[in-house]
C-alpha cells in the first residue's frame, strides 16, 4: 500500500528545475517542488449507495481516495479535499464503452474519476497534508434531470465524508476504521481545510462552503479552488480565500463561466477581507488536469476535450495545428499542481512565501510549472485590509466620478464609457452571453461593468483624481487594475502599451509603460470561431516606487496616456491602491479636542492579528510645529500652530510573527477651531440634535445671541447663523457626510461632529 | 544497411509489426523499381486511411427521434445519434424558437447517443407547430451576421438543427 514517490519525483523536478532556470530568473520559492515526507495511499470505500443525500433522490456512494504522510509524526494535518466534476459513470468491460448510470450495470464497472488527482494529492501529502479524493459518479448520473443539477447534492457529499471523518478522526467506533486502520486517528486537522472541485466539482465545492457556513462552520475551511468550473446558479462566496483557474483551451466550459466566482464577489461585501484570485492558462483544457479522463491514462471514457467538441484544427486550440499552442499532458498537470500547491500552502498552511506568484508581484511561473509568461496570467483581488479603491468601475456614475469620489476625466479618446454590469447599461459589443467576460451583468450581482476606452492617437488619455486625505502613496505598495484588449476594435494579433502617469500637486509627472510591468495586454489568440479570441481580464500592477521624480507623499492624479501605440482599445476594471498582504493589519484612529488652546488628543483603534508588534507614527500635517508634527506615540495629543483644517494621518506598522513588516496609513481632515481659544463650557446643557440629521439641527440650552458654524471635512464653512432660534435649517444644498458643528458663546464653544443624512 | 528507404520501411515494420512489410522490405533495398511501386501503393493506401479519419470528424447528426408523454405535465421530446453525445460538464440545451429547455436525461449505449428533454407540457401546447429547434452543448451565441441555422451548420460549433417541431409526433 505505501508507495515511494518522493525520491524520483523529486529528481525530475530538479533536473526540470536546473534547465529551467538558465531561461528564467524566478525570485519566488517554487511552490511545486515535491516535500521530502513519504506518502501513503489508502481508500475507503462503503458501497455505491452507502450516502443518503437530502438533496439527491437517490444515494450516492461513499468511497474516497486518502493521501497522507506515511510516518505521521506530529500532526494533526491539514486537511485538502477534492471533488472531481460529470464524467462518464461506468464502463463497458468487453467493448470499453462507457455510460452514464448508477450503480453500474452487470457487466460494467465504475469509472474512478476521483483518482485522477492523484499527483497533485501525492506532492501536498509530501508537504504534510492528507488529502482527501471524494467519489461522486451517483450525482453525474442523474444530475442533468435536477433542476439544481445536482450543486447542493455536492456540497452535502463533501459534507457528509468530512463528518465521517471527524467520527473517525475522535477514535470512535467508526465505518472507515476496517479501511484507514487506527494510525490517522486524531491526524485529521478539521480546521484547517482546503477544497478543490473541478467543473462541475468546482461549483460543488463552492456550495459546500455555504452549506458548511449554514450549519455553523462546523469545519474550517480556509481556502477554495474552482478549477474549470461551471457557475450555472452563480452563488457568491465571500469569507474564504478563492482562486479560480481558467483553462483558455477549455472545450467544454468553453466560454469560462466560473471566473464569475472571482467576479461576482469582489463587491458584494465589502467587508470581505478574503482575497481572491484567477489564473488563466493559455494551453490547457478542460479534461488534463484529470488523469482519469486523459487519453492513454484511463482504459474508457477519456477525451481531449477541445478537439472532441471544437475539433483539432482550430490554430490555437486544435491540437492538429501546426501552430497550436496547446500544453501537453505533463505540462497540464505540473501547472494546476504548481499554483494549486502555492495557493493551499499558503491560505492553509500559511506559507507566505509564495504570495508574489498570486499576487502578480513576480510574473514569472514557478519552474515546477513548466510554464512561462506567454501562457499564464493571474488576476488578483486583494481583501479590504489591502485594497484601496480608486475607482471599482461598478457603476454608471463612475464614468465620470470615481469610488474616492473624485473627478473622472478623458480627452481625445475615440470612446469612452461603462459597458455592461446591468440589465440597463449596454453589453460591451463583444459578446451577448451573460455568462463570460466581458461581464454583461444581472440586475442582482454587483460590480460586474467595467470602462471601454478606445483612443486612436498617441495625446488621447483618461484621468482618475485622488482626495487630498489619500494623497500620499509612500504607504501604498503599488497601483493596480485588470484590463484585456476589446480584440474586436483592435488590429488582428497586435498586443497594446500605453503609459500609466502619476501626478502629484506641483504638476510634476512620474510614467511607466504598462508592458514593463505586466504581459496582460495581449491579443487574445485563436482563429475566429464562436469560442475564439476569449476575452478574460488579467491584474496589471505597478510598483508605487517606480515612479519616480515626484513627490509620492502628494499624488493628486492617476492618468493613463495612450502613447504607445497609433491606436488601441481595451476594457478595464478594478483600478485601486493596494498593499501586500498583511491580513487583518489596518490603521483606523478617533480624536477629541481638548479643553484648552488648540489641543487635540488622538487615540489609536487599531486593527491587527493576534502576536503582531505594532508601532505608530502620526503625521498631523502641521509643519509649522516643527520636530512636534510627528510622534511616535500610541495615543499622542498635539497642539496646532493656528486654526484651520489639517490632514493627520496615521500610519500603523505591524511585525508579524513570521518577520514580515506590514503597514496601513488612514489620513483624515480635522477642523480646528479659528479665533477664540476652546474653552469648557463648565456645567453647559447645550445639546444638538438629531444626529445624524436631514434637513435641521436642534441647538438645546443656548443663548440667542450665540453663534453656530458649521464646517465640511474639508474645513470649509458652509454655514453660519446667530442663534435667534433653536432650530437652525441645513441648506439643502449639503450633501450627505460627517461635518462639525462649533456653537460659540460667551462663556466658550462646544465642538460636535454631525453626520448629514440626506 | 544504409538505404534510407530501407531504414524508413524497417521503421514501420518495428513499429507497427506488419509481417509482411518485413520480406518486402529486403525485396525493396535490392529491386528499385518494385519499391517504387510498393510505396505508391502505400501512399494510396495511407490516402485511403486519411479519407476515412476525415470522414471520422465529420459533424455528429442529431434528430428528433420522438415525443412522447410523461406523467401528466410533462412531454419528453428525444433526440438521438447514430453516436455517442459527448458526456461532461455544460448542458444540454433544446431550443424551440425563443425558449430553451435544459432539464434532460443522457444516454449512451453502445455507441448511439439518446438525450431525453423534459418539456412542461403548457410549453409544448403552447408553442406554434413548424417552430424551429436546435440542440446545443452550452449556452449558444450566435456571432453578429450568422443565423442559427448557419452556426449549426459550422462543423465544429456543438449546435445541431433538429428541423422544425412537428407536434404529430407527440404519441398519445
Amino acid at each position: 500500500m505505501t508507495r515511494h514517490y518522493t525520491f524520483l519525483t523529486a529528481f525530475l523536478y530538479l533536473l526540470a528545475a536546473t534547465f529551467f532556470t538558465t531561461a528564467y530568473a524566478q525570485t519566488t520559492p517554487d511552490p511545486g517542488i515535491p516535500g521530502t515526507l513519504a506518502v501513503t495511499k489508502a481508500e475507503y470505500n462503503l458501497g455505491d449507495l452507502a450516502a443518503v443525500l437530502d438533496s439527491l433522490p437517490s444515494p450516492a456512494e461513499a468511497r474516497a481516495s486518502v493521501h497522507y504522510p506515511t510516518a505521521l509524526t506530529g500532526g494533526p494535518y491539514p486537511v485538502i479535499v477534492l471533488l472531481h466534476g460529470r464524467h462518464s459513470t461506468c464502463y463497458d468491460t468487453t467493448t470499453f464503452s462507457s455510460s452514464l448510470a448508477w450503480p453500474c450495470p452487470s457487466g460494467r464497472r465504475s469509472i474512478e474519476s476521483f483518482q485522477g488527482y492523484d499527483y497533485h494529492a501525492r506532492f501536498m501529502a509530501s508537504h504534510g497534508y492528507i488529502v482527501v479524493s471524494i467519489s461522486c459518479n451517483a450525482i453525474n448520473a442523474i444530475d442533468n434531470s435536477l433542476t439544481t443539477r445536482g450543486m447542493p447534492a455536492r456540497g452535502q457529499l463533501v459534507q457528509y465524508h468530512l463528518d465521517l471523518i471527524n467520527a473517525y478522526n475522535t477514535g470512535a467506533a467508526s465505518p472507515l476504521t476496517p479501511f484507514l486502520g487506527t494510525a490517522l486517528v486524531g491526524k485529521f486537522d478539521l480546521q484547517h481545510i482546503g477544497t478543490m472541485g473541478h467543473s462541475r466539482g468546482g461549483e460543488g465545492v463552492v456550495f459546500h462552503a455555504l452549506h458548511n457556513r449554514a450549519l455553523g462552520s462546523p469545519y474550517g475551511v480556509k481556502a477554495v479552488i474552482t478549477l474549470a468550473p461551471v457557475d450555472f446558479r452563480r452563488k457568491v462566496l465571500n469569507g474564504i480565500a478563492l482562486m479560480n483557474i481558467a483553462p483558455y483551451c477549455d472545450g467544454d466550459v468553453s466560454n469560462l463561466q466560473g471566473v464569475h466566482f472571482y467576479d461576482d464577489s469582489r463587491y458584494s461585501d465589502l467587508t470581505d477581507e478574503s482575497p481572491r484570485h484567477n489564473v488563466l492558462m493559455m494551453g490547457a483544457n478542460h479534461n488534463f488536469y484529470n488523469t482519469v479522463w486523459t487519453p492513454g491514462s484511463y482504459v474508457a471514457g477519456t477525451s481531449d476535450d477541445w478537439n472532441s467538441i471544437y475539433g483539432s484544427g482550430n490554430a490555437y486550440c486544435g491540437t492538429a495545428s501546426p501552430t497550436n499552442r496547446r500544453y501537453d499532458t505533463t505540462t497540464q498537470k505540473a501547472a494546476y499542481n504548481s499554483y494549486a500547491a502555492a495557493f493551499f500552502r499558503m491560505y492553509v498552511g500559511g506559507e507566505e512565501q509564495f504570495a508574489p506568484i498570486l499576487e502578480t508581484r513576480d510574473l514569472i511561473p514557478p519552474v515546477s510549472s513548466m510554464l512561462d509568461t506567454s501562457n499564464v496570467y493571474v488576476s488578483y483581488h486583494p481583501g479590504r485590509m489591502d485594497r484601496r479603491d480608486i475607482n471599482r468601475i461598478d457603476t454608471v456614475l463612475n464614468e465620470t466620478v470615481n469610488t474616492m469620489n473624485e473627478a473622472v476625466s478623458a480627452s481625445g479618446l475615440v470612446s469612452s464609457g461603462i459597458c455592461g454590469g446591468g440589465l440597463t447599461i449596454p453589453a460591451c459589443g463583444i459578446s451577448t452571453s451573460a455568462s463570460k467576460e466581458p461581464h454583461k451583468g444581472t440586475s442582482s450581482i454587483a460590480g460586474l461593468a467595467q470602462m471601454g476606452l478606445r483612443w486612436d492617437n498617441a495625446t488621447d488619455w483618461y484621468q482618475n483624481d485622488i482626495p487630498d486625505t489619500l494623497q500620499d502613496l509612500t504607504w501604498v505598495d503599488a497601483i493596480q487594475f485588470r484590463a484585456a484588449l476589446r480584440y474586436n476594435e483592435c488590429v488582428t494579433g497586435l498586443n497594446l502599451d500605453y503609459t500609466v502617469q502619476l501626478i502629484d500637486s506641483a504638476g510634476d509627472i512620474a510614467s511607466q509603460k504598462v508592458h514593463d510591468h505586466s504581459y496582460a495586454l495581449y491579443y487574445p489568440p485563436g482563429t475566429h470561431t464562436s469560442q475564439l479570441p476569449k476575452v478574460m481580464f488579467n491584474t496589471i500592477r505597478i510598483p508605487v516606487s517606480s515612479f519616480t521624480g515626484i513627490d509620492r507623499s502628494r499624488v493628486r492624479k492617476v492618468k493613463f496616456l495612450f502613447d504607445q501605440s497609433a491606436a488601441g482599445s481595451i476594457l478595464i476594471s478594478d483600478l485601486a491602491f493596494v498593499n501586500d498582504k498583511c491580513g487583518k493589519v489596518a490603521a483606523s484612529w478617533g480624536y477629541s479636542y481638548d479643553t484648552i488652546g488648540y489641543d487635540v488628543s488622538f487615540t489609536d483603534t487599531l486593527n491587527a492579528n493576534t502576536g503582531d508588534t505594532i508601532s505608530w507614527l502620526w503625521k498631523f500635517g502641521d509643519p509649522s510645529s516643527g520636530t512636534d508634527d510627528t510622534s511616535s506615540a500610541h495615543n499622542p495629543s498635539h497642539t496646532f500652530s493656528s486654526a484651520g483644517t489639517y490632514t493627520v494621518c496615521l500610519c500603523l506598522s505591524a511585525t508579524r510573527p513570521n518577520g514580515r513588516v506590514c503597514t496601513d496609513t488612514v489620513c483624515s481632515n480635522i477642523v480646528v477651531v479659528p479665533a477664540v481659544a476652546v474653552t469648557s463650557i463648565t456645567g453647559s446643557k447645550i445639546s444638538i440634535i438629531p444626529n445624524p440629521a436631514h434637513d435641521y439641527l436642534n441647538i438645546n440650552g443656548a443663548m440667542p445671541t450665540d453663534e453656530v458654524r458649521l464646517y465640511n471635512q474639508l474645513g470649509q464653512m458652509v454655514l453660519m447663523k446667530t442663534l435667534s432660534e433653536t432650530r437652525v435649517d441645513l441648506p439643502a444644498h449639503l450633501p450627505s457626510g460627517i461635518y462639525y458643528v462649533i456653537v460659540s458663546t460667551a462663556r466658550g464653544q462646544i465642538h460636535r461632529k454631525i453626520v448629514i443624512n440626506r | 544497411m544504409g538505404n534510407p528507404e530501407w531504414v524508413a520501411l524497417s521503421f514501420i515494420y518495428q513499429t507497427q509489426h506488419i509481417p509482411f512489410l518485413n520480406s518486402f522490405s529486403y525485396i525493396c533495398v535490392y529491386h528499385n523499381r518494385i519499391m517504387k511501386h510498393i510505396i505508391v501503393l502505400l501512399i494510396v493506401m495511407l490516402s485511403f486511411i486519411s479519407a476515412q479519419e476525415v470522414k471520422g470528424q465529420e459533424k455528429q447528426k442529431a434528430r428528433i427521434s420522438s415525443i412522447s408523454h410523461k406523467e401528466k405535465e410533462t412531454v419528453v421530446i428525444t433526440v438521438s445519434s447514430k453516436r455517442d453525445f459527448y458526456v461532461g460538464n455544460n448542458v444540454y440545451m433544446l431550443y424551440i424558437g425563443n425558449n430553451r429547455y435544459e432539464l434532460s436525461e443522457q444516454i449512451n449505449e453502445d455507441g448511439s447517443g439518446i438525450i431525453n428533454f423534459f418539456i412542461p407540457l403548457q410549453d409544448f401546447e403552447n408553442t406554434v407547430n413548424g417552430t424551429a429547434m436546435y440542440l446545443s452543448y452550452g449556452e449558444l451565441e450566435v456571432p453578429d451576421g450568422m443565423t442559427v441555422e448557419a452556426l449549426c451548420r459550422e462543423n465544429f460549433c456543438p449546435c445541431w438543427s433538429l428541423g422544425k417541431l412537428n407536434k404529430k409526433m407527440l404519441k398519445p
